[in-house]
């Protein structure tokens, strides 16, 4: 019980903080539904907290201890509610859930009865992941083991002795951004010691945060219908299921790229207030996700800020262009705001870029083994069910929804994403065994699979079903 | 009505048993090879370098530094499925199932890998599952490894009947693979076995020999839609009738349900699992997934090394247990510093013991000088303090 109420209290910190930043970034103009920030706020929360408390402490201001990370966190919670107040932003109503028309009983009952089957597994998975030890080798060898080190050094140590003479180096998993294995050692400095249900448990609370995230946004979009569906979906995954009841860091980089696509799709169709804010938002969204895992560095951060800046040359056509460098450049700043310390870090300190294996010694071969694995993965086992193909139908059926905007930059993000990390897994030599035991594909499509989730849901818009029949 | 009602029921009688006589008739067939002394029924030779002794229940087949063969050209009077081989070795190895066909004027050998247990267990062999396996006269037998010897009693050749092949297909629905180490990489989902002994192998190996219905469901779907894009193309009206985007909805629908159900099943069977076999039960007695008791093991090292900066860690394999050890443990950490450190932390190491004048040894031999066994839950796990002695390491 003092386990999961530290957890509780230990994450309102986070969600706090993310909550106010979003309030701050939103302004006058709301955007969000309000239980929808309160989710992008438990996973944007995360990572800010631990990237402000990593700055404060790289440049030598804080320790890695209790105090070090409640007083900057909240001074910065004080300071945000108190700016928001005198603007009178505090307490704004969200944005409303879309009206939809009634659907036939049998539909209802047959949602009822999938959520109550999506609940149960949920609660099982929970069950299991608060009560048994830290089984899997990413988890005890990664996340856990530096929220660890971070937790009884008291510092963001990058080399330690991992046993029988070895040293972990800044070529291994010390250069993975450390905001999963820090928010571990936060929630244990709360609770006053290391706890396997805590530092375990704070993923089944990301994994819920995403599905909210999901649901609420397709709520927003096209019904609480909808918005149910979509979580019944993306939870009856069965790879992201695993992945979000399990210490792994996938489930969290999900949801960040997840809302930073959501926040450039929605500026798309926005009216230019609200336009703003979303550009706003994204930048927030994809410099915290730098932050997260290597592969956001490399991976999405590139085409999703490629993909915001197209966005928002579209739409300010008429401006010339010294006025849209001057709009282009704030998101830029904000990105490289947040992208900063982290890039500095990783330079001063050699640590690798790339996921893993540095990309200083990447050679492209072809690898035949590799692509029969990825195929074999895709259409031969469970992991996402049919959604791969499901979402090449809809494609093709829906294929001049596909490539406009506002909804282009959704169905280019997930086609590209998975194109590209297909291509490194086929092509360079040190990755193809990641394919061929299939590690990074299965990463790289948890990843990717709420984008796909969101895009199917997109797609099938209500009113556009009938004309396609 | 009535009468309407009557002729429905007896067609639908009918109808059943039209088709559920002759699954039912259609009978199983099996041949044994013996090889039991004199039971022996069909005429087998050794070829290469193996050493066959007949013995009361079969026959021992030794092998040196060469790769020895047991072969007949003994027909079968129909194309069995599987084959099963009643075998025992001393320790678990394994041989081939190797068959050519005589017609073949390149006499080229196909062959299936045949896992052996040591206790006599029947060895399955899905024949079916290879494509090289088909009608026509054979030469077949056992390919032996270099320096094996393996007591072969008998192999039942079977075909099994359409009924066993429809109730196969049934209960696959009913096989979950276990939570495994790959679990958090990918699960396999839905297989199915066309016969009882692929359904009993389902998930025992990597990847699993049947046939993937997530594989068979898109192959069905993609040619649904396939069509349903050339029905559009090519303005086929009928067919447009017929076939239309609700319909493949539908279609998708009961597939995604079909396998969100079977995936869902599974996975509450873990977390059952994960209750009776770890959770429910005390930390004397429990067991986790594929690691027995190294986590309660673990879990009690950590206070009997937490004054030790480092330790000595010994398990059978180093995966996943080093790594596992040193987050339990962490900050003590386990090293191999010779005459430095002296606690011993060994997990189900069946060299590792404890001598008769308290000292722990390896292999017999003495590593320490007489110590204390700190905890020791197991004849082969256990800590131990005890100076090494010099110049002495194990692993």
């Amino acid at each position: 019980m003092i386990n999961l109420l530290t957890l509780l209290i230990g994450m309102a910190v986070p969600t706090t903080l993310g909550w106010l930043v979003l309030r701050l970034c939103e302004g006058q103009r709301v955007v969000l539904h309000s239980l929808e920030r309160l989710a992008w706020g438990v996973l944007l929360g995360s990572t800010l907290m631990m990237l402000l408390v990593f700055t404060l402490h790289i440049l030598g201001a804080v320790q890695l201890t209790l105090m070090g990370f409640a007083i900057p966190t909240l001074l910065v919670i004080i300071t945000i509610a108190v700016v928001l107040n005198r603007r009178g932003q505090l307490h704004m109503r969200g944005v409303t859930i879309h009206a939809e028309l009634p659907v036939p009983k049998w539909q209802s009952v047959l949602l009822i009865l999938l959520l109550l089957w999506t609940a149960f597994k949920l609660l099982g998975g929970s069950y299991v992941l608060w009560n048994v030890p830290t089984y899997w080798d990413d988890s005890f060898n990664n996340w856990n083991m530096r929220g660890k080190v971070f937790y009884t050094t008291g510092t963001l140590e990058l080399q330690y002795d991992i046993g029988n003479e070895l040293k972990q180096t800044e070529g291994g998993v010390s250069s993975y951004p450390p905001t999963v294995p820090m928010t571990k050692t936060w929630l244990s400095l709360v609770r006053s010691s290391w706890q396997e249900p805590i530092v375990n448990g704070v993923h089944a609370i990301w994994f819920l945060a995403l599905l909210a995230a999901m649901g609420l946004r397709i709520a927003v979009i096209q019904g609480k219908r909808r918005g149910w569906w979509s979580v019944y979906v993306l939870a009856s995954l069965p790879l992201v299921l695993i992945h979000g009841m399990n210490p792994y860091a996938d489930v969290f980089v999900s949801a960040h790229v997840l809302m930073a696509l959501v926040c450039i799709y929605e500026r798309g169709k926005a009216a230019t207030p609200e336009q703003r804010v979303w550009t706003t938002l994204s930048a927030v969204m994809i410099g915290a996700l730098i932050f997260t895992k290597n592969e956001a560095l490399l991976l999405y951060t590139p085409p999703l800020t490629a993909l915001l800046l197209w966005s928002m040359l579209r739409s300010d056509a008429d401006e010339n262009w010294s006025m849209r460098l001057r709009t282009l450049a704030l998101p830029l700043l904000l990105i490289a705001l947040l992208a900063l310390p982290w890039m500095w870090f990783k330079w001063s300190n050699g640590l690798t870029f790339g996921n893993a294996k540095a990309v200083s010694d990447t050679t492209f071969v072809f690898n035949q083994r590799a692509l029969n694995a990825i195929w074999f993965s895709i259409s031969k086992e469970a992991i996402l069910l049919f959604l791969p193909l499901v979402l090449v139908m809809s494609v093709i059926l829906k294929r001049t929804q596909a490539r406009v905007f506002p909804l282009l930059p959704v169905t280019l993000l997930a086609f590209f994403i998975v194109i590209l990390q297909f291509s490194i897994l086929v092509f360079v030599p040190a990755l193809a065994n990641e394919a061929i035991l299939q590690t990074g594909t299965a990463r790289g499509l948890v990843q990717i699979a709420p984008v796909w989730v969101l895009l199917l849901f997109l797609l099938w818009n209500p009113g556009s079903v009938h004309q396609e029949n | 009505m009535h009468d309407q009602m009557r002729r429905a029921t007896m067609l639908f009688i009918t109808g059943i048993a039209c088709v559920w006589l002759p699954i039912q008739t259609q009978a199983k067939e099996v041949v044994t090879f013996e090889f039991g002394d004199g039971k022996i029924n069909a005429e087998w030779n050794g070829s290469g370098p193996v050493t066959v002794e007949k013995r009361a229940d079969g026959i021992l087949l030794t092998t040196g530094d060469g790769t020895g063969m047991l072969l007949t050209e003994s027909q079968l009077a129909f194309l069995p499925d599987t084959a099963e081989i009643e075998a025992e070795t001393p320790v678990p190895s394994s041989m081939k199932f190797i068959w050519s066909y005589l017609s073949d004027p390149e006499e080229l050998t196909a062959y299936i890998e045949v896992g052996l247990h040591t206790n006599g267990e029947h060895n399955p062999v899905l024949l079916s599952r290879s494509p090289d396996w088909k009608s026509g006269e054979k030469e077949m037998g056992l390919l032996i490894y270099p320096r094996s010897s393996i007591l072969i009693k008998k192999i039942h050749f079977t075909q099994w009947n359409t009924f066993e092949k429809v109730t196969s297909f049934f209960r696959s629905w009913t096989q979950f693979d276990r939570m495994r180490p790959y679990t958090i990489n990918f699960v396999w989902g839905p297989q199915i076995g066309w016969n009882p002994l692929e359904v009993q192998m389902m998930f025992k190996s990597v990847p699993p020999i049947a046939t993937s219905v997530v594989w068979l469901l898109s192959i069905g779907l993609t040619v649904f839609f396939i069509v349903l894009l050339m029905s559009r193309v090519f303005g086929l009206s009928t067919l447009r009738r017929l076939l239309n985007t609700r319909i493949l909805f539908v279609a998708i629908g009961c597939s995604w349900l079909l396998l969100d159900l079977y995936m869902g099943a599974q996975y509450l069977s873990w977390v059952r699992t994960d209750y009776r076999t770890y959770i429910s039960q005390s930390p004397e007695d429990r067991t986790f997934r594929d690691r027995d008791n190294f986590y309660d093991f673990a879990t009690k090292a950590a206070e009997l090394v937490r004054d030790r900066e480092t330790y000595i860690f010994m398990s059978e394999v180093p995966w996943p247990f080093l790594g596992n050890m040193r987050y339990i443990t962490y900050p003590s950490i386990p090293a191999f510093r010779v005459g430095f450190d002296d606690t011993w932390v060994i997990f189900d190491r069946s060299e590792m013991d404890v001598g008769a004048a308290d000292e722990l040894t390896f292999n017999g031999e003495a590593v320490t000088y007489p110590g204390t066994v700190l905890f020791r839950p197991s004849t082969h796990t256990m800590v131990f303090r005890g100076a090494p002695l010099p110049l002495q390491s194990a692993q």
